[in-house]
């Protein structure tokens, strides 16, 4: 091979990653212990040495185009094992939230990655955006006394108040969408698309693409992890968000309403039980954060808290909206639910688009590519890569 | 003492801490420059972990063999002292007067008595894991650790007295007969239970074993029934005789009064004093309460009668019905009895004091007891009530069953829990069906119609606070009296002695409770030689109380007969407590063996025996349980082996005072603790084991005989693997332990030589540490043997289930996970700090590094913080024997100039009688021959071969002596000497390895020449070899005997010849070695000529700038100089060249020229310290381009100041680049250069220093930063250093890139090349050797290894030496090192080479070879064959004809008889092994015995 296509090192490359976290492994000496300890690692995927290791000696190019780091489940076996205290699951954070970063065509991402005030005052922005945003609209209301289109005059109540919301959520929740689809090019090009890299037939994208909701919402990887106490509430979690943001957005009727729905109704059932999984889901993470006993609940970073705390507070006064109505406190529903959207906005908005929330979609498309990678070397077995060679 | 004084006068004494090689080496060092050494060694014997290992690396020599020598050396060194199970506890004073306190723990064995012979091990019955055999293979408790052991005595292990045996009032050594019945010796049992207890069958029925009661195996499960197990081995011997006294009789007759315990056991104990006792007994039986108070069921009347007979079989008088007060007075007896005991018991019944007491019906329970033992059973009624608690309450319950009641209640005014009787007598009688009626107090008896007792009145009790005897108190229930309904009633509330039976007034005083008043101690009473003990002097109480009464008594007796003190010493008699506390966690649960029982719905009707008592087997397996508490088992049977009368359980810890001038430290390490890393399993699977037990396994003389075998199921392993680097680099021990790598390949070598090829052994490892002198090669060398390196730290072992195999993952080629299955895997453990490192840092005043090692400086390697206290070893650093050993000699050497005024001032010289001219005598020959003990007196005939002996022609005298090396039996040679005129002396005994120098001195000592000794080894040859054909044996030890005896005949006085020393010294070479070493003699008062090439002396150092650890090595350099200048002592050459160097140890004759001058000096040793030099790379465009430099260049550069600023030209901050191993590790030099690795990290932190912003990458094949070096590596690489590890076969590349320089490299751990732009490119370059070695070796007629580096005599333990004497090597003509390695190494060599000048003799060997002129016709044959280049040809004129000769250098010469071998002409003889000599020796091997 040339010698133009051997990576060079970057020495600036480990300046850059620890913009975004803590990434000390400079104990190291690439003993292999963390890569011998972790139970998901197999042959095509080795980490957390080889991912730090592309760091150390600066080989950006190949580590932006790994997917191992997405594979870890941050189990902390690793941190526990290592014989020089280096603390790889920590590092492996750390190289997420570069690689989530690097992923973005806009600079938002690393901006409030990288900084506490971005992160904060992004969500303040938003928060005190959708609150005008109500604000006014009540003025509005109060003032021009509006009237349907049949000419009746308005009265109070979710249906009443808030008609207009309906395409304003659907907006909040599929603009972040849309952002985080825009991505998932990039990260193909990355790690899939590039000249050096095979050629995998879209069939074969077509085959594994089931892996992509499986892992999303089963998480069977997380269930591997030697620690898998937090399997359960981690997944419930992922199931309640996914299912209230499919009704949310597709049913957001049912829910925007004074309407009392029977037991029986989608709208009650679905709702209980993607409120139920979702608290439940936050608290078992909140409770492990705040006592940190466990290695997985080490190092626990500010946006950390603040994201579940929105998810939760979120859930929870929707929730509150949602049992005010039903014992018929209909003007403390109404404020319940103008809160509801001041929280959800912001979180929806900033986490989904640029925050920690974003995971939730790259994960799951790393293990979606490397089945893909995985069937393409099955198929496809004497197009194996061999290793760059002086 | 005023420090005036101890500032003048410094101690020609040192102590050396700790016995491995290190402190061996530092003491023989001391020894041989005239200082009196201590060595204080906390084990029973000295020789370290190397006397453990099997064999040692690179040479693969076997540990022992080498090290055995120098162990016999120490031990029969008459200027070193061994103080063995020493600890020192405290050091006062200041360098050159040290006041040391030492704590001695007891041996229990007389270390100037023992002679080694192992009698006392075979006897012993406890069988612990060997520490020596790191707990794999068993051990005695009285033991010596390995069989070459110095000193070769034994010591026991003993923790004290078990809990058993303290718990005793008598003492009995329970654990002792305990462990003899677990190991079936049951006769030895008795002998154990008789030394203490003469009516052991009693005991083991009725005592109340407060034994039991004390077992520490009740905090597992069940006490051990100790007491069954006695009476077991009493039943299994029911004819078992009493020993036979054999003390001298004593005419005084001593009166007993009472055939109790009491009196049985006093009149035991004064006939075993050789005293004539006489008992007194009232009744018409003899035993006392045993007799009358026990009922039959308990104590069979024949076994009690049986023991009474063997009292009086060994002659006890016992005079029954002869009541004293009646039949005979006590005035009477004290006239007629040289002194009286008193022992008349309790027998009086209390009374309950209650109404109706005197009706018919209701009697006593001793009263009844009585009747029925004496009369035959008596009816008690058919509804008895007992009154008590006791276990007489239970005795007269389960009697009166017996005699025929329908039933028996027993009325008591507690609660059973606080019944005083033992629970399983209770249990026992319930079984027979007694009743038991509890908080019930007799209020009244009822009378019946025919005016017998009918009925008694009983109130209820309820339980009140706690009375004083402990017990909660019984309060009536008012208002609940009722009536028990019976028709005989029986009360047992307790005796107390008639006293009022001896007679009125006799001048005894009386307690308030009616018992005699007597010293509780002593025994004695109001009047003179009258003693009183057991029940009547203590009120009822068990048997063994009264027993231990009867002793007290007989001690009390014997002193007072004898006018001695009555009290002295006498505290440990009584009860007494252990001290320790027994751990018993994981102790399996296994409960006590029941004894078997009669029926007890059948045996209430007899009086035969209740318990049936143990089988064989039941007590096998009972004794079994035993936890050996107190280690030994005080059974005392090694006591009784021992013919030399050297085991001495009184022994205590001992406290002494040492003056020495200086303390050598060398406590050696501790090997990490391998449980401590729980994912390798170890402690957990069996077959995980460390490398200190394979090294056992793998020795021959380890635990499984050299058969490698894992330890769970014994089978020979297919596939073995070893992890590197357990408890070592990690971030609780960051460092190196230095010595795993190569231990683990030398025991992959071992395995697989022991094993054949098919073994697979793969080391695990990160990176390869093989950088000392001949490791790459070895490592290599393993390569080919199949070894495989595997580099993957693995960090979890798991195991098969059923197999107990283990499963080993570790990272493959492209990091892929692999899994290997292994039979074994060892761990390669690190070295520690000894444990209490803390306490020894405390109690010496000196400070530790922060790895609790004994840190020590780059520029005095040997030099603790404290003055006067040196170190060496492992407690500096982990390091490999070489080193130790040179840190060793060392210290020696510091210690030498520190005490130079007091050299010689401690050590007497020995002198010699006369010699005694024998020439032309008739031979007269002794023949001495040893029993050593039973160790060949077991095997081999001894009598009949001195019988033999003395037919032997010209044998004038010949006996045996049970111990010929003991030192009484040396005086006897000596007198035999003198007495039969014996001008021959033979000893046939042991090996004269390790004996023959003591026999030789004998000799000298009785005026005769040494040399007229001859040794026939007939321990190893015919009692050891021929253990089991003792015939055999004896006629082969006449056979040697004869050879031996024949020899001797045609010996001849020998005399070692003395050379004068030329008291100087040349040191080749003026780097930081030879000024070392020029200086540390010099220091010493000798002469020192110092040569060096250049015209500057410093060597090296002038080019090194700075040190890793911060020193300033220009200062050093500046100081050493300015030292060597200002020493009178050292003439100085530079630019000097060396012409020519003659002659040998002693006297070499130098030729120094300098610019054209030339200096002729003479001196007595010679150090080679030329040094080497760095390689100039002729690739990596070394040369070509100047931005690639060697380390040495960078260094030069860093220190001049000219960095690498961040800020470069360009903007960018620079980049340097580090290429490992160029010069080394590679064809042309296959050895690793050791320092460069240090040396990278030590500038890349210069660099990162200067200018953090600069990246650093250091290129390597393997990182060898071996000890603390390893924390620099670390600090590299938290310093943002990077390290690419590459492959010999893929070296990087550098090349122009336009402005800069670009290296391709091929990262092996990631398996990608990738390419570093680089503003420089620093080179490693190796350490090469000198070109001029091959000259001075020449001149100096010493060896060069392959790589041209001088070769030392012996890797490991001679470091310095060469095979010539007189010639010593240090610094880098030795192999690559550091700094402070050459420094060691230049003052071990100063020290090794003081041991010669400080003589002013040089004594030679004896037994040399010599030259018959008129037979020699310089042939010349020998003179290639010598061995030690000794021989040379001369060539001189004789008659007008030129006359070749060879001639014999005696001070090369070591005897060892090549050139008599190879002589054709009888030209050269050996003296001491003529010709002659050894064709008389053929001969006398020849005849037939």
């Amino acid at each position: 091979m040339a010698v133009g296509t051997i990576p060079v090192s970057d020495p600036t490359l480990l300046a850059d990653i620890r913009r975004y976290g803590k990434f000390d492994p400079t104990g190291c000496y690439q003993c292999g212990s963390c890569t011998l300890s972790c139970d998901l690692v197999e042959n095509s995927t080795t980490f957390p040495r080889r991912s730090i290791r592309y760091a150390l000696l600066g080989l950006r190019q190949p580590l932006l185009a790994s997917l191992d780091p997405w594979v870890c489940h941050d189990c902390g076996d690793c941190s526990i094992v290592c014989p020089r205290q280096s603390e790889p699951r920590i590092s492996m954070i750390t190289l997420r939230r570069f690689l989530s970063a690097q992923y973005e065509w806009t600079s938002i991402g690393s901006r409030v990655r990288q900084s506490n005030a971005w992160y904060l005052g992004s969500l303040i922005f938003v928060t005190v955006f959708t609150l005008l945003l109500i604000v006014g609209y009540h003025l509005w209301y109060i003032a021009l006394a509006p009237r349907d289109f049949a000419g009746n005059t308005l009265g109070v109540g979710l249906e009443h108040m808030f008609p207009i919301m309906t395409y304003y959520t659907l907006a909040v929740v599929l603009l972040p969408l849309m952002l985080l689809l825009s991505r998932i090019l990039h990260i193909w090009q990355l790690t899939m698309g590039g000249a050096d890299k095979p050629r995998i037939p879209w069939s074969t994208y077509v085959v594994e693409a089931w892996v992509y909701a499986y892992e999303t919402v089963a998480q069977p990887l997380m269930h591997k992890c030697k620690e898998h106490s937090r399997w359960l509430g981690h997944s419930l979690l992922a199931v309640g968000t996914v299912l209230m943001l499919a009704i949310k957005v597709f049913a957001l009727r049912w829910f925007q309403t004074d309407n009392i729905y029977p037991i029986y109704h989608p709208q009650r059932w679905l709702g209980y039980l993607g409120a139920a999984f979702i608290i439940y889901g936050l608290l078992d993470i909140l409770n492990g954060r705040v006592w940190a006993k466990k290695e997985i609940y080490k190092e626990t970073k500010f946006q950390d808290l603040v994201f579940p705390v929105l998810l939760l507070s979120t859930a929870v006064t929707g929730l509150a909206a949602h049992i005010f109505r039903y014992f018929g406190f209909g003007l403390t529903c109404h404020f319940a639910y103008a809160l509801h959207v001041v929280i959800a906005t912001p979180m929806l908005v900033i986490e989904m688009s640029f925050g920690k929330w974003s995971h939730m979609v790259y994960r799951p498309l790393a293990l979606y590519f490397l089945a893909v990678r995985e069937r393409a070397g099955q198929q496809a077995p004497a197009a194996e890569v061999v290793p760059h060679a002086i | 003492m005023p420090s005036e004084e101890s500032k003048t006068h410094s101690i020609g004494a040192a102590l050396v801490v700790g016995g491995g090689i290190g402190g061996m080496q530092a003491a023989l060092d001391l020894a041989a420059g005239g200082i009196k050494v201590y060595m204080a060694e906390r084990g029973p014997a000295i020789g370290g972990v190397m006397a453990q290992l099997d064999k040692t690396f690179p040479t693969n020599d076997c540990a022992m063999c080498t090290m055995a020598p120098r162990l016999v050396e120490i031990g029969r060194h008459k200027d070193i002292d061994i103080l063995t199970l020493c600890e020192v506890e405290g050091i006062k004073g200041q360098p050159g007067n040290f006041t040391v306190s030492i704590k001695k723990q007891p041996r229990f064995v007389d270390e100037t008595k023992c002679t080694g012979c192992g009698a006392c091990t075979s006897e012993c019955p406890v069988t612990l894991p060997s520490e020596f055999d790191q707990k794999l293979g068993p051990r005695k408790a009285v033991y010596r650790p390995f069989p070459q052991a110095v000193p070769n005595v034994f010591a026991i292990s003993r923790r004290g007295t078990s809990p058993c045996e303290a718990g005793c009032p008598i003492h009995q050594s329970a654990q002792g007969y305990v462990t003899l019945i677990a190991q079936g010796r049951f006769d030895e049992a008795l002998k154990v239970i008789l030394r203490d207890n003469p009516i052991p069958s009693i005991c083991g029925r009725i005592c109340t074993h407060p034994c039991t009661s004390a077992c520490t195996r009740s905090d597992v499960d069940d006490a051990l029934n100790v007491p069954g197990l006695k009476r077991f081995i009493t039943d299994h011997f029911p004819n078992y005789q009493l020993p036979q006294p054999t003390a001298p009789e004593r005419s005084e007759r001593i009166a007993i009064v009472g055939s109790g315990p009491a009196g049985l056991l006093c009149a035991y104990e004064l006939r075993q004093k050789g005293y004539r006792p006489t008992i007194f007994e009232a009744l018409p039986v003899a035993g006392g309460m045993l007799a009358v108070g026990i009922p039959s069921f308990r104590l069979p009347r024949n076994i009690l009668n049986a023991e009474l007979d063997r009292m009086r079989a060994i002659g006890i008088e016992i005079l029954l019905d002869t009541p004293v007060g009646r039949a005979i007075t006590l005035e009477e007896l004290r006239k007629s009895y040289a002194a009286t005991f008193i022992a008349i018991g309790a027998h009086i019944e209390r009374k309950l004091g209650i109404p109706g007491e005197d009706l018919p019906g209701v009697t006593g329970g001793v009263e009844i007891l009585r009747r029925i033992n004496v009369q035959g059973p008596v009816a008690a009624g058919r509804h008895v009530l007992v009154i008590g608690g006791g276990n007489s309450a239970l005795d007269a319950a389960r009697t009166a069953l017996r005699c025929g009641a329908a039933d028996v209640t027993i009325v008591y005014r507690r609660t059973r829990s606080e019944m005083p009787a033992d629970p399983r007598e209770v249990e026992d009688a319930e079984r027979e069906g007694i009743k038991f009626r509890f908080l019930a107090a007799p209020k009244s008896f009822r009378t019946g119609p025919d005016g017998r007792v009918a009925g008694l009145e009983v109130q209820r009790m309820r339980l009140g606070p706690r009375d004083a005897s402990g017990r909660p108190a019984p309060v009536p229930v008012t208002g609940s009296e009722h009536i028990l309904h019976c028709d005989g009633v029986i009360v047992t509330i307790g005796q107390v002695p008639d006293v009022n039976a001896l007679g009125e007034k006799l001048g005894l005083a009386t307690t308030k409770w009616g018992t005699l008043q007597a010293d509780p101690l002593t025994l004695e009473t109001g009047l003179p030689g009258v003693f009183a003990g057991g029940d009547c002097v203590t009120g009822p109480d068990v048997v063994v109380t009264a027993m231990l009464a009867g002793k007290k008594a007989a001690t009390s007796i014997d002193r007072w007969l004898n006018q001695q003190d009555l009290h002295a010493g006498r505290e440990a008699e009584g009860p007494f407590h252990t001290q320790y506390v027994v751990d018993t966690t994981g102790v399996l649960m296994q409960r006590q063996v029941l004894v078997q029982a009669l029926d007890p719905t059948t045996r209430g009707k007899t009086f035969a025996e209740v318990q049936v008592g143990y089988t064989p087997e039941e007590a096998i397996a009972e004794a079994k349980r035993c936890l050996a508490c107190g280690i030994c088992c005080d059974c005392h049977l090694c006591q009784t082996a021992c013919e030399a009368h050297a085991i001495d359980y009184s022994q205590l810890e001992q406290k002494r005072e040492l003056n020495v001038g200086a303390v050598i430290l060398a406590p050696g390490f501790e090997a990490y603790d391998a449980h401590l890393k729980k994912d390798l399993g170890y402690g957990r699977f069996p077959n995980v084991i460390t490398s200190l037990e394979f090294e056992r396994i793998l020795s021959a003389s380890g635990p499984y005989s050299g058969h490698v075998q894992r330890p769970f199921d014994k089978k020979e392993p297919k596939r073995i693997a070893f992890l590197q680097c357990v408890g070592s680099r990690d971030s609780e021990n960051d460092y190196c332990s230095s010595v795993c790598c190569m231990y683990a390949t030398k025991e992959a070598i071992m395995a697989k030589e022991h094993l054949g090829e098919g073994l697979q052994c793969d080391i695990f490892f990160m990176d390869l540490r093989a950088f000392g002198k001949g490791f790459e090669q070895y490592y290599h060398r393993a390569q080919e043997q199949g070894v495989r390196y595997i580099r993957s730290r693995v960090p979890i072992i798991e195991e098969v289930a059923k197999t107990r195999d283990l499963v080993v993952t570790y990272l493959g080629e492209d990091d892929r996970k692999l899994s290997q299955v292994y039979d074994v895997v060892v761990l390669s453990v690190g070295m520690q700090p000894p444990k209490d490192v803390k306490t020894i840092a405390d109690c010496f005043g000196i400070s530790l590094n922060s790895f609790n090692f004994c840190g020590t400086s780059v520029f005095q390697p040997a030099q603790s913080s404290r003055p006067g206290i040196f170190v060496a070893g492992p407690f500096a650093e982990p390091k490999d024997s070489p080193e130790t050993v040179m840190q060793a000699s060392a210290s020696a050497a510091q210690v030498l100039a520190l005490l130079k005024d007091a050299r010689g001032t401690l050590i007497a010289p020995k002198v010699y009688p006369p010699e005694k001219d024998v020439a032309g005598e008739e031979p007269r020959i002794g023949v001495f021959v040893c029993h050593c003990g039973s160790n060949i007196g077991g095997v081999v005939n001894i009598p009949d071969v001195v019988e033999y002996a003395k037919t032997l022609p010209n044998v004038v005298y010949a006996d045996s002596n049970l111990y010929t090396c003991s030192n009484d039996t040396q005086d006897g040679i000596k007198k035999k000497i003198e007495e039969h005129n014996l001008n021959r002396v033979v000893v046939a005994s042991c090996t004269p390895r390790t004996h023959e120098p003591l026999f030789r001195n004998t000799l000298a000592e009785a005026g005769l020449n040494p040399y007229l000794f001859e040794m026939a080894n007939i321990r190893d040859q015919c009692s050891w070899v021929h253990m089991h054909e003792p015939q055999q044996a004896t006629r082969k030890s006449k056979d040697l005997v004869r050879i031996a005896i024949a020899k001797s005949r045609l010996l001849q006085p020998l005399h070692r010849q003395m050379i004068p020393i030329e008291k100087a010294a040349l040191v080749i070479g003026g780097g930081v070695s030879g000024m070392t070493a020029a200086l540390s003699l010099a220091n010493q008062g000798f002469d020192v000529y110092l040569v060096e090439k250049e015209k500057e002396i410093g060597g090296h150092l002038r080019q090194t700038f700075y040190l890793l650890n911060g020193d300033k090595p220009q200062d050093e350099l500046a100081r050493l100089t300015r030292e060597i200048l200002q020493n009178d002592n050292v003439h100085l050459f530079t630019d000097a060249t060396l012409e020519s160097i003659e002659g040998t140890i002693g006297n070499f004759k130098t030729r120094i020229s300098v610019g054209g001058q030339t200096t002729e000096v003479k001196h007595g040793v010679a150090i080679v310290a030329t040094g080497a030099k760095e390689y100039q790379p002729k690739d990596y465009l070394h040369g070509q381009d100047k931005r690639v430099m060697t380390q040495r260049a960078l260094e030069a550069r860093l220190a001049s100041g000219e960095g690498f600023s961040s800020g470069a030209a360009n903007g960018h901050s620079q980049t340097v680049v580090m290429i490992q191993c160029v010069g080394s590790r590679e064809n042309d030099h296959p050895y690793c250069s050791r320092v460069c690795c240090t040396d990278a990290i030590k500038n890349a932190l210069k660099i990162k220093t200067l200018s953090p912003q600069t990246n650093v990458y250091v290129l390597y094949r393997d990182i060898r930063t071996y000890g603390f070096k390893e924390s620099y590596y670390t600090k590299a690489r938290q310093q943002g250093v990077v390290f690419v590890r590459y492959e010999e076969d893929r070296k990087p590349e550098v090349s122009p890139n336009g402005v800069g320089l670009q290296v391709t490299v091929y990262d092996q751990t990631l398996g990608t090349p990738m390419m570093i732009p680089a503003d420089f490119v620093v080179l490693s370059a190796g350490i090469h050797p000198n070109d001029d070695n091959k000259a001075i070796a020449q001149f100096l007629k010493v060896p060069l290894n392959s790589e041209g580096f001088f070769l030392e005599a012996h890797m490991k333990l001679r470091p310095v030496d060469f095979m010539t004497d007189g010639v010593f090597v240090c610094g880098l003509a030795h192999s690559p090192k550091t700094i402070d390695e050459s420094i060691l190494q230049s003052q071990a060599a100063a020290a090794r080479a003081a041991a010669v000048l400080i003589k002013d003799n040089l004594e030679l060997e004896a037994n040399i070879s010599e030259v018959v002129d008129q037979s020699c016709d310089g042939c010349a044959y020998c003179v290639d064959t010598c061995p030690y280049k000794a021989i040379s040809l001369v060539e001189y004129m004789w008659s007008g004809q030129i006359k070749k000769v060879v001639d014999t250098n005696e001070t090369t010469c070591k005897g060892c008889g090549c050139c008599q071998a190879t002589c054709p002409k009888n030209g050269i003889f050996i003296r001491g092994f003529t010709l002659d000599q050894i064709r008389a020796q053929i001969e006398a091997a020849l005849e037939v015995a």
